[in-house]
């Protein structure tokens, strides 16, 4: 039966998606870094190679890692026309709404609640407070301190081994250390995208188009934050991206599902593409012989770990086919 | 959980296979074995090219960055956007209108690093792995 994915504000499951997180941090998996690099991903992608003393490279990762090694290796395997194959182009609605229902697999294994649902943080209405009180909000309760390490609050204990470092944009294996986050202080993002933002993303028909990139005027480049939903646009980061941005720390580099506010910032923009899908049908957007391969609607998506989908099958998660989950109210 | 460390074993029994399967390759010269494609000329190394057509003109806008921090190489790419933000890899939800502003946000990131992690890379660097 699908679970229901309501508001990290209200939701049931928000303690149980700390312990979950915590749970997979601390277990271990069978795999090491040492292995990975001689795989044939890392022949492919040889941007995913992880980097490392050997005595960190040859100690076996958590499943938090793998997570976030998943999403390291689809943001630098690089698809035609300068997106990846998780970002930059059609497949990013698709391709982290798989990415996400894993997670929520693995946390319903791990806590033993099948009933369990992601929470999402609706930002667009903390993006309505003043600068000031946007670090203040409530949401900070849920997920511990917006500036500094994060050794209190309920991912206090969280520890993470893989981190990209921006300034060679390499994957390193590291002594396990708290996440880190710097929200409010970059001058390009000091605040929220707010309900404005929201509803002028949400008011493009166009799933996407040509080019299909970081330029398309679509609401899915739109929604990934490339484009602002103004006329005139402005340049910056803009929802999804800005939310990156805003927290900063863990959330810059391609590492940035070490943060579980990660998670709770996507399962937010899933929640704007099931909107949009409600109010505009379920259809996507390059099909056969259109766009760059690897975003076509049946192009199987990056996975690790896991099976493969592709974009076709996962519109409709609520459906008998996947019966994975609802939301527990969608932004209009 | 038992199904996990099944997964866990099938992904190493299957010699770390990425689960993407064949694509739709339906792009001649474009497609790889694995079902991922080559990169595109815009997206190499050091240079980058927009492309579009203005009145009935095909246009192409080279550009290249060349950058040197404290006097060595940074051998990075950054990449202009259409309406000219800069992006980069390594911070890759940044498209901000200067690359002046952009290598400020990595050396923001270096400087701002915990010295544990700063000592973490280096240790990884020292040891060639």
């Amino acid at each position: 039966m699908a679970v229901i994915r309501a508001n990290v504000l209200t939701s049931p499951h928000a303690s149980a998606y700390a312990a979950g997180v915590l749970d997979l941090s601390r277990r271990p998996t069978s795999i090491t870094p040492a292995q990975v690099n001689g795989s044939s991903i890392v022949q492919q992608a040889p941007a995913a190679r992880i980097f490392g003393t050997a005595a960190e490279l040859n100690r076996p990762l958590s499943w938090w890692d793998l997570f976030t090694w998943w999403h390291v290796v689809a943001m630098n395997w690089p698809t035609p026309g300068g997106g990846n194959r998780a970002h930059g182009g059609p497949v990013f609605a698709p391709w982290h709404r798989m990415y996400l229902r894993r997670l929520e697999q693995a946390i319903q294994s791990v806590t033993g609640d099948p009933d369990f649902g992601l929470p999402y943080w609706d930002w667009a209405e903390d993006g309505q407070l003043s600068g000031a009180d946007q670090l203040t909000a409530p949401i900070w309760s849920r997920i511990g301190p917006a500036q500094g390490d994060v050794t209190t609050g309920p991912f206090g204990q969280l520890r993470v081994r893989l981190v990209t470092n921006p300034l060679d944009n390499r994957i390193y294996v590291v002594p396990a250390r708290p996440i880190r986050r710097n929200a409010g202080r970059d001058v390009d993002a000091p605040t929220l995208p707010n309900r404005d933002d929201q509803m002028r993303t949400l008011g493009d028909g166009t799933y996407d188009r040509p080019e299909w990139n970081r330029a398309a005027n679509s609401f899915r480049n739109k929604l990934e934050g490339w484009r602002d939903a103004r006329t005139p646009p402005r340049q910056g980061p803009r929802m999804h991206n800005r939310v990156h941005v805003f927290i900063g720390g863990s959330m810059g580099p391609a590492s940035s599902p070490n943060d579980p506010v990660f998670f709770l910032n996507h399962c937010n923009v899933d929640r704007q593409w099931e909107a949009w899908l409600t109010q505009r049908g379920r259809t996507y957007v390059p099909g056969a012989g259109q766009g760059p391969a690897g975003h076509r609607a049946n192009d199987p998506m990056f996975s690790i770990v896991w099976a493969s989908m592709r974009p076709s099958q996962v519109l409709d998660p609520a459906s008998a086919t996947l019966d994975w989950y609802r939301y527990d109210a969608l932004p209009t | 959980m038992d199904d996990l460390d099944k997964l866990a074993a099938d992904f190493a029994a299957s010699g770390y296979e990425p689960e993407s399967g064949e694509g739709e390759h339906d792009q001649p010269g474009t497609a790889h074995p694995h079902g991922h494609e080559q990169p595109s000329p815009t997206h190499g190394h050091g240079e980058g090219v927009r492309r579009f057509t203005y009145r009935g003109h095909e246009v192409e806008i080279l550009t290249r960055y060349e950058v040197t921090i404290d006097g060595e190489r940074w051998g990075q790419h950054l990449e202009v956007l259409d309406d000219g933000s800069v992006t980069y890899h390594g911070l890759p939800q940044y498209a901000i209108p200067s690359a002046v502003g952009l290598i400020g946000k990595v050396i923001d990131y270096e400087e701002d690093a915990p010295e544990d992690l700063r000592a973490a890379f280096r240790a990884a660097q020292e040891e060639g792995n």
